[in-house]
């Protein structure tokens, strides 16, 4: 079994008015199944309401299916007694740092969880100095995390996860809040987390550029996994994501266009190397 | 009508020797009627630039003249400012606080003391503007998508009736689909009801689209102010500020490297299809 495994998961909500009568029933989970390897970066791509962060809250257990199962490291997110091991093992990083961080500087930040799960203290150091190194932030341990940048503070965020020794990292839209450097630093470490440190990541985004780096692309629309396969492979399909309210790269996108003109531009083309190299060959 | 920036430079932390500068020495002026994109790195003055123009703080030296008004001049309203220089935030949780939609757009117009009847008319209007139908007047604001969130925060703003609209980072954290409608909205704004739009962007595409001409800020001062055009055609200069230029840029320097397309002046998908699309149909 692999680290993650989704059966026939359903998760519905109402949504309710003011005087608490239900407007609609919203199925934010419908019948996914997926199963996700140990060691593999993961992009779950998705428009707002797609379902995507949901489905991100029961990979830690935050939920619990309705319907079907979902198990992390083989444990079942339904019993009560695994909710803990299952915490420590699926780490979860959010969109906004300033909601996460809360120690008032950065080692005590990073140590906060180690710390709180019963860690000896000469290995909670030891983890918040490991974990300062693995995201590049260890020179700024004794700062003030609200004296930090946005891209500098999700950094710390995600070593505050790291410290715990996750086997997995569960992230939500953690650049949507960022400049373009913040983003380029953050998805810098992901990448290095998962190369280095063998982590298994999970990235929700809408940032096409980020999730060219993946080895598989879940794509949601309205709680069901519609696509699944590489970033080429899903790419290729511009169409089926245009409806699913999503906007490929900018490469892809000129392909595409070309091609329906006429000029026959192949349709694995993601990025600007590619495409520059194919329209030479056609001239 | 215009608002113009005459040497301002804003200081904080007075208290320490050494002086810090948000922005430093800016000279602007900034005409009706326009779209002006925003750019620059995280701390480069973009935040405080904006909020010195609706008077939110105040510059350490220099002068604001609203259309030819000094907005310091003890006699000035800073609060009739404020109604027509209006701010919409990043975060729009930051500024929405109405139990229903609706009464979170009133709140300003009844705050300026108008009657009732005018309160609810510019509610209406206002929530027509951006795109509502009225099912929606009665949900709470905070069960709103952030798109949705964002279109009410800007409601409240257009109900005050602005002759500037300054908008901080509008499309962050919006999935696409929202970020084109908050987008398009902006532009329908400037050309039907003739509002002046403010926008700051981290993203170079989106201004490259929208915008009429663009602020390049870097270290607390305006390095470059002209048209998308000219500001993209100085990609080493954007750079070396830790910008970059939109995608297509690259792409066609590229492509006129290799001697395909004669002109690299190209920052939007649809002019790059048309440009590559007319290079390769002379050529075959």
């Amino acid at each position: 079994m692999g680290i993650i495994k989704v059966i026939n998961a359903v998760h519905e909500y109402f949504r309710r008015n003011q005087n608490g009568d239900v407007v609609e029933e919203v199925c934010a989970l419908d019948d996914v199944s997926l199963e996700i390897e140990e060691g593999e970066f993961i992009s779950i791509l998705g428009h707002n309401g797609s379902g995507k962060s949901t489905f991100a809250k029961h990979l830690n257990a935050l939920l619990t299916p309705q319907e079907g199962v979902i198990y992390v490291n083989k444990m079942d997110t339904r019993e009560e007694k695994n909710i803990f091991p299952i915490r420590e093992n699926a780490g979860m990083v959010f969109q906004n740092p300033d909601n996460q961080i809360i120690g008032t500087i950065v080692e005590e930040d990073v140590g906060f969880g180690p710390e709180n799960i019963g860690v000896p203290t000469k290995e909670i150091w030891e983890r918040v100095e490991k974990s300062l190194k693995a995201v590049g932030m260890e020179f700024y341990r004794e700062a003030s995390p609200n004296k930090l940048s946005g891209g500098q503070k999700q950094r710390v965020a995600i070593a505050g996860v790291v410290a715990m020794r996750p086997k997995c990292i569960i992230l939500d839209e953690p650049t949507a809040m960022l400049d373009p450097k913040g983003r380029k630093e953050v998805i810098k470490t992901i990448r290095e987390l998962n190369e280095k440190e063998k982590i298994t990541i999970i990235l929700i985004t809408h940032n096409m550029e980020e999730v060219v780096y993946s080895h598989r692309v879940f794509v949601m629309n309205h709680g069901k996994i519609i696509m699944n396969g590489t970033p080429r492979e899903i790419f290729s399909r511009v169409e089926e994501l245009k409806e699913a309210g999503l906007t490929i790269p900018v490469a892809t996108e000129i392909a595409f266009e070309l091609r329906k003109k006429g000029i026959p531009l192949s349709t694995s083309i993601i990025t600007r190397e590619e495409l520059v190299e194919a329209i030479c060959q056609l001239s | 009508m215009s608002i113009i920036i005459d040497k301002v430079s804003y200081t904080y932390d007075i208290r320490s020797k050494e002086k810090k500068y948000a922005v430093k020495d800016i000279k602007l002026v900034l005409p009706e009627g326009e779209f002006i994109g925003i750019i620059g790195q995280t701390g480069s003055g973009k935040s405080t630039l904006v909020q010195l123009l609706n008077g939110l703080i105040k510059a350490t030296s220099g002068a604001i003249y609203y259309n030819g008004e000094d907005i310091y001049d003890p006699n000035y309203s800073l609060k009739e400012l404020r109604k027509k220089v209006g701010l919409v935030f990043q975060y729009p949780d930051y500024q929405l606080f109405g139990a229903t939609v609706f009464e979170d757009v009133c709140y300003g117009p009844k705050n300026i003391g108008l009657s009732k009847l005018e309160i609810q008319k510019r509610a209406f209007d206002a929530l027509k503007k951006v795109g509502f139908d009225s099912d929606i007047y009665d949900a709470s604001p905070f069960e709103l998508s952030g798109g949705q969130k964002k279109r009410v925060a800007i409601a409240g703003i257009l109900a005050m009736e602005p002759e500037y609209l300054i908008l901080d980072e509008p499309s962050a954290g919006l999935d696409p689909k929202g970020r084109e409608q908050i987008l398009a909205l902006m532009k329908q704004l400037q050309q039907n009801e003739n509002i002046s739009i403010i926008m700051v962007s981290h993203s170079m595409e989106e201004v490259a689209q929208y915008a009429d001409r663009l602020i390049v800020m870097d270290q607390g001062q305006v390095q470059m102010f002209d048209t998308p055009n000219q500001v993209f055609s100085r990609v080493e200069e954007l750079e070396a500020m830790g910008l970059a230029v939109p995608e297509t840029v690259y792409l066609a320097k590229e492509l006129k490297k290799k001697g395909i397309l004669e002109d690299d002046n190209i920052f939007t998908t649809k002019q790059a299809v048309e440009s590559i699309y007319e290079a390769l149909a002379k050529q075959m």
